[in-house]
């Protein structure tokens, strides 16, 4: 009780010191959590948004790259009494008003649909007669209705595949629960006739949904498909889209424990400092006769208190943030994976709890050492300070051998040739707990060499500043690991995003050769090949190549491919990790061979010589692979091939977009505007130039490491508040040291410049000691991470600003640091300072 | 039989509303409603109207007629093993026209034509009744009607011409094979027309109310040799008996005031057969509206005014399942043949819960014709009960 006493009496009589570690790790705490929380909201709409299709179906039907041959539904049905099946024809279309904004236009057959799954549940209300009767008819829910500001009935003018319609909206439903209603968001409902002509998917079927009992039903459809198609489980298309935002999820987890590892540095420091600065209040409270077991458990307490606080903080200011985040990862998700409507946070007990435990346990952690410290406090009241100061020094030694153990596991898990993602993060932690016990060594070297210029520099004070932070070793060393760490993050963060930046805008302009690019819409549909021939004809225009992206789905996952007609010197544009474009190129255009992109390499452990196996409407069939290429368009990956290979095996000629080289002279820009006015009005067909393009991947890019830079950000506001509250309390406990100096004849201003020259000398060392561990993260993202999370090969890209950055940082930290308690001290009298000692 | 057309004029919506909302037929509780719920719609407007006589020709007037609103395919009968055990089966296809005209689409899906299918099998020793029901739509050939070779399917239950010729001259008369299976019951039948295409009313224009309009297209096949198998209980009979044809289209509407119809099909020992339906009226100002076709063995056909017969109701049955009442035993006087005759279901449990609600099942017949004793066997319709 007494101990409590006195734990709660230091706690408040060093508020800020207590404010300020309880704000580290709440800020800690709230980033994992709202990561975790914006993870699982994103994971728990694409769930649903699967379930929704999927309904009470246990299996698809999937076919080639444009779905499935309809009459293979009519067969199932009508010559093999197959009962519980249900045609599903879907695609995405932009309306014309309201931004372009993307919908989903699902196609089933109301007359058929006997499933139970929440889309048609939220259709229950509506007169199916009408989707089959009525020309178009479309159905939305009542939400989605009001957001579009469409009265109903009414009509929406959509863009697809299927060029420019009308869609009549002819009633609107009320999903059951908030849950559909998010769900059904950005969907329309149509007749399965309606959705064939909208989404230019006429004769073909998306997919075929069944529900299956047993696996002799599996088996009796298995024998009943066409070589095109096949059968999976609805978990697997699930899992198989899920797996491909893993590594990006686990990149983003990864980061926000990086904020809560500063933040437990934090309370490590606080509780440390707290410690020492209590020595003699608990050498006697020791010769009172308390235990060594209650001064850990008062220490640990009074750390836990602050942890409990800081992370009942956190979980409110998680969830209010992951809110921000929310839009952020959805954007990446929609930019680099699939199309995901994600509009709420859903606020998972797990996560919540996932958070507070981490959290706690962090604090636990940190605490163990400083109340372990506590209860070794012998009990003697001739306490010195200087005896402290010199255990500390004498303990780096033994700290740096320590720091062996962590570098070398981070060595092993680093190295581990095949190692995965987890060990890569894993390795990364133990490197930088490594280096956290290396600091108070290096930091005592930066000292010894900076000694004689801050010497000749700034005199005594300049002397006195260097003694300062070896005297008081035993706080600052923490304090600077803490700075280092946090600063190193971001210097290494800062880097790798730099270097994969400008490794994908060097790969963009050798890729990007040709003049102008005409796609499809936001990929909501295909070119006519009319557009084509007529732009071919243009006597400006030198050659052109046609792409196709489509994707195939099977039961082992989802496979992009990229067609494209390229001629040998299209061809060569594409720049190969293994193999090189004359070599593959006679096997690429025989159609013996593809090429598939780095990461489809890694991921699928593929390489020169190995084979691919593709499904294609006649069956299953190998491809040779020629070539390796760099490719930052995918993260999963594609395999590239040519249009005569594509359509030798799949019944499929639609085009994505197509390439325009012009002739040399031409006026590029006058040729594109004549072009969009003449050839491309209203064909719903977007051009751009390659600058345009160039500059539109770098968007998609930058919005890609929004997230990134916003746990950034985060990370370093974390470590100035702790930074800001160690060295405050550093100088702020030196109060009697100044006012002998103060009483010396020291002037307020000469306290002023020793404060400040010292709190800048552990910044400036904190941030030293951070550009090589900086330098050593971006290398581990770049090298490591990176090609564990994604295959890609990125160049090094050091510029100096991110040194530099971090350099300012640590020294501004440090400084402001010092402004406020030397401000403080310099106002204090000698003689009341040293009456109040 | 013929006025239940007009009330399922707006039954595609109705359907397929209740298959989504309830899971659809195999759904735990049956998704039912009264018929009279259904018919409400009076909109007849772009669809073709049965206002005058047309001569039926065949085998073109055995397929479908899309420009009529509704339109369906009966095929009743009654059979049994050869040591006796009793069954009765019954298929029909309706076929429903959404919007009068087909939707403007390239898509192979786009119809204005629904279809629906009802499977029952009466299994009277054993006291079981199964049915079963089917909607699709018709197009991409999940269901529908050719004409010549004649073929009525929807998905896998389906009949088709079997390749048989029919007697020579016979008019409309086909050779048939119906095959439908649900997880209780099926059936893989052999029917052969023994007698010509039997127009009801005027010339096959049947009239329903004193609207002009409020008509149908009617013929029947009254007397069908029937053979082959038929699967209740995990078991496979081997059956024969007779079967029973009807083919009706039309557009119209019930009149108001009429509440539902009773409706006779009986094939009689003397190898004549008999066919009357009667509506009834909510309102007793109305005239009752009734008509009839007695069919002599060498297939002529006597047309029954309402004052030509008389239907009496005997006995009642209430349904466990939907706790509606209906009549149970009939007696029928046909004055003009001195006909009577006792009608008794060989099963009181035939109720049809299916969409709509409605009792369809195998009945007996017995007593006299011209003095002499005269038995039977057919099938008998009851709608608008509550």
């Amino acid at each position: 009780m007494m101990l409590a006493r006195v734990s709660l009496r230091n706690l408040l009589r060093h508020p800020w010191q207590s404010i300020l570690s309880m704000v580290g790790i709440a800020l800690g705490v709230a980033v994992v959590i709202a990561i975790d929380l914006t993870n699982d909201s994103a994971r728990r709409a694409f769930k649903l948004s699967n379930e929704m299709v999927a309904g009470q179906a246990t299996h698809h039907i999937i076919g080639g790259p444009a779905g499935l041959d309809e009459t293979l539904y009519r067969d199932l049905r009508v010559e093999h009494g197959l009962r519980q099946l249900w045609p599903v024809v879907e695609g995405t279309v932009r309306l014309v008003a309201h931004d372009a904004e993307r919908l989903s236009v699902i196609g089933i057959d109301p007359l058929a649909q006997t499933d139970n799954s929440a889309i048609y549940r939220a259709t229950r209300d509506l007169s199916a007669t009408e989707l089959l009767s009525t020309d178009n008819a479309a159905l939305l829910t009542d939400a989605t209705a009001r957001r579009l500001g469409l009265a109903i009935p009414g009509e929406l003018k959509v863009r697809g595949a299927g060029g420019l319609h009308r869609l009549r909206v002819t009633a609107a439903g009320k999903p059951g629960s908030a849950l559909e209603e998010q769900a059904l968001r950005a969907v329309v409902l149509t007749d399965i006739a309606t959705a064939q002509v909208v989404t230019g998917r006429l004769g073909r079927l998306t997919r075929i949904d069944l529900e299956l009992a047993g696996p002799e039903a599996v088996a009796r459809v298995r024998r009943l498909l066409p070589p095109e198609a096949e059968l999976a489980g609805s978990a697997s298309r699930g899992n198989a889209l899920r797996q491909m935002t893993r590594a990006f999820e686990i990149n983003l987890t990864a980061l926000s424990l990086l904020a809560l590892v500063v933040g437990m540095f934090l309370i490590y420091n606080t509780m440390t400092v707290s410690v020492l600065q209590r020595h003699a209040q608990i050498a006697t409270l020791r010769t009172l006769g308390v235990g060594d077991r209650e001064l850990f458990l008062a220490v640990g307490g009074e750390a836990l208190a602050l942890g409990v606080l800081g992370v009942l903080a956190g979980i409110a200011l998680g969830i209010s943030l992951s809110h921000q985040l929310l839009g952020l990862v959805a954007q990446t998700i929609n930019d680099l994976y699939f199309r995901l409507d994600v509009q709420k946070v859903s606020i998972s007990a797990l996560s919540l709890a996932k958070g507070v435990a981490l959290g706690i346990g962090a604090t636990v952690l940190a605490a163990l050492a400083p109340a372990l410290e506590a209860s070794r406090v012998p009990p003697q009241i001739t306490y010195t300070r200087s005896g402290q100061e010199s255990a500390a020094r004498s303990s780096v030694g033994r700290l740096a051998r320590w720091a062996l153990a962590p570098s070398a596991a981070a060595a092993v898990l680093l190295a581990l040739p095949g190692g995965n993602l987890y060990a890569g993060f894993a390795g990364l932690f133990f490197a930088i707990f490594g280096f956290a016990l290396l600091a108070p060594a290096l930091l005592l070297l930066i000292v010894r060499i900076t000694h004689r210029g801050l010497s000749r520099a700034l005199g005594l004070i300049g002397r006195m500043a260097g003694r300062g932070v070896t005297e008081s070793l035993s706080r600052t060393r923490v304090t600077v690991a803490a700075l280092a760490v946090a600063v190193s993050a971001t210097v290494g963060v800062g880097i790798m995003i730099t270097s994969f930046r400008a490794t994908v805008e060097h790969w963009l302009v050798n890729y990007l050769r040709a003049d102008l690019y005409v796609s499809a819409s936001g990929g909501a549909g295909n070119v006519d090949p009319g557009v084509i021939r007529r732009v071919a004809a243009l006597p400006e225009v030198a050659s052109i190549t046609t792409a196709r992206w489509t994707k195939l789905d099977g039961a082992a996952g989802r496979t992009q491919l990229f067609v494209l007609d390229a001629d040998a010197a299209a061809f060569a544009n594409f720049q190969f990790k293994h193999g090189d474009a004359a070599g593959a190129w006679p096997r690429f255009k025989s159609g013996e061979a593809v090429i598939v992109s780095e990461p489809y390499a890694y991921h699928n452990r593929r390489g020169v010589g190995d084979t691919v196996v593709l499904r294609t409407d006649s069956g299953t069939r190998e491809f040779a692979i020629a070539g390796v290429f760099y490719d930052y368009g995918s993260d999963r990956g594609v395999v590239a091939l040519h249009r005569d290979t594509y359509q030798r095996h799949w019944a499929d000629a639609a085009i994505s977009s197509f390439a325009v080289y012009l002739d040399p002279g031409v006026d590029a820009e006058r040729f594109a505007a004549a072009l969009e006015r003449d050839v491309l009005a209203g064909s719903g067909l977007t051009l751009r130039s390659n600058r345009q393009l160039r500059a539109l991947s770098m968007d998609i890019f930058d919005r890609t490491f929004a997230v990134t830079q916003v746990l950034r950000v985060l990370t370093v506001v974390i470590a100035v508040i702790g930074i800001f509250s160690a060295l405050m309390s550093i100088q702020l406990e030196r109060g009697r040291e100044f006012a002998v100096l103060r009483a010396n004849g020291f002037t307020p201003r000469q306290l002023w410049a020793l404060v400040t020259t010292e709190t800048g000398l552990l910044g400036l060392a904190a941030g030293v000691l951070a550009l090589p561990l900086g330098l050593f993260l971006a290398l581990a993202l770049i090298f490591i991470i990176n090609q564990r999370s994604f295959g890609w090969t990125m160049q090094v890209w050091l510029t100096p600003e991110h040194f530099v950055l971090g350099l300012a940082l640590a020294v501004g930290a440090g400084l402001l640091a010092g402004l406020y308690p030397a401000l403080r001290l310099a106002r204090t009298p000698p003689s009341f300072a040293l009456r109040h000692e | 039989m013929n006025s239940v057309t007009a009330g399922l004029r707006s039954l595609p919506a109705v359907a397929a509303l209740w298959l989504i909302a309830c899971g659809g037929p195999q759904g735990n509780a049956p998704p039912v409603q009264s018929v009279v719920e259904t018919l409400s719609s009076t909109d007849t407007q772009g669809y073709q109207r049965a206002m005058a006589p047309t001569p039926f020709a065949f085998p073109r007037d055995h397929g479908a007629h899309p420009g009529f609103k509704s339109e369906w395919w009966y095929f009743t009968g009654n059979l049994s093993t050869a040591d006796e055990r009793r069954f009765g089966f019954q298929f029909t296809l309706f076929r429903f026209a959404v919007a009068p005209e087909p939707p403007v689409s390239a898509s192979a899906w786009a119809t204005n034509q629904a279809y629906m299918a009802h499977f029952a099998v009466t299994d009277v020793d054993g006291d079981g009744f199964y049915h079963d029901e089917r909607v699709a739509r018709g197009a991409l050939g999940l269901a529908g009607v050719d004409s010549a070779p004649f073929r009525a399917w929807l998905e896998d239950w389906r009949v088709t011409a079997d390749g048989a010729e029919p007697a020579r001259g016979c008019d409309g008369c086909l050779s048939l094979r119906v095959t439908a299976a649900s997880d209780a019951a099926a059936i893989a039948l052999s029917l052969t027309s023994t007698k010509p295409a039997v127009r009801h009313g005027d010339n096959g224009l049947s009239q329903k109310s004193a609207t002009p309009g409020n008509a149908s297209y009617y013929y029947s096949l009254t007397r069908m040799a029937t053979t082959g198998t038929l699967r209740v209980g995990g078991e496979t009979h081997v059956v024969s008996g007779l079967s029973w044809f009807d083919h009706e289209w039309s557009t119209s509407a019930l009149e108001a005031g009429q509440t539902g119809w009773d409706w006779f099909s009986l094939q009689l020992s003397g190898a004549a057969e008999l066919m009357l339906y009667r509506f009834r009226n909510r309102d007793a100002a109305l005239a009752e509206f009734a008509s009839g076709s007695y069919v002599d063995p060498d297939g002529g056909v006597t047309r029954l005014h309402p004052g030509d017969f008389a239907i009496e109701v005997l006995d009642a049955w209430t349904s466990p399942v939907s706790g509606v009442a209906y009549p149970a035993k009939w007696r029928i006087r046909v004055p003009r043949r001195a006909l009577e005759l006792e009608v008794t279901p060989r099963l009181p449990r035939q109720e049809m819960n299916t969409t709509f609600r409605y009792w369809e099942g195998s009945v007996s017949a017995t007593g006299r014709e011209a003095g002499r004793p005269v038995s039977g066997t057919g099938y008998v319709e009851l709608t608008g009960y509550q």
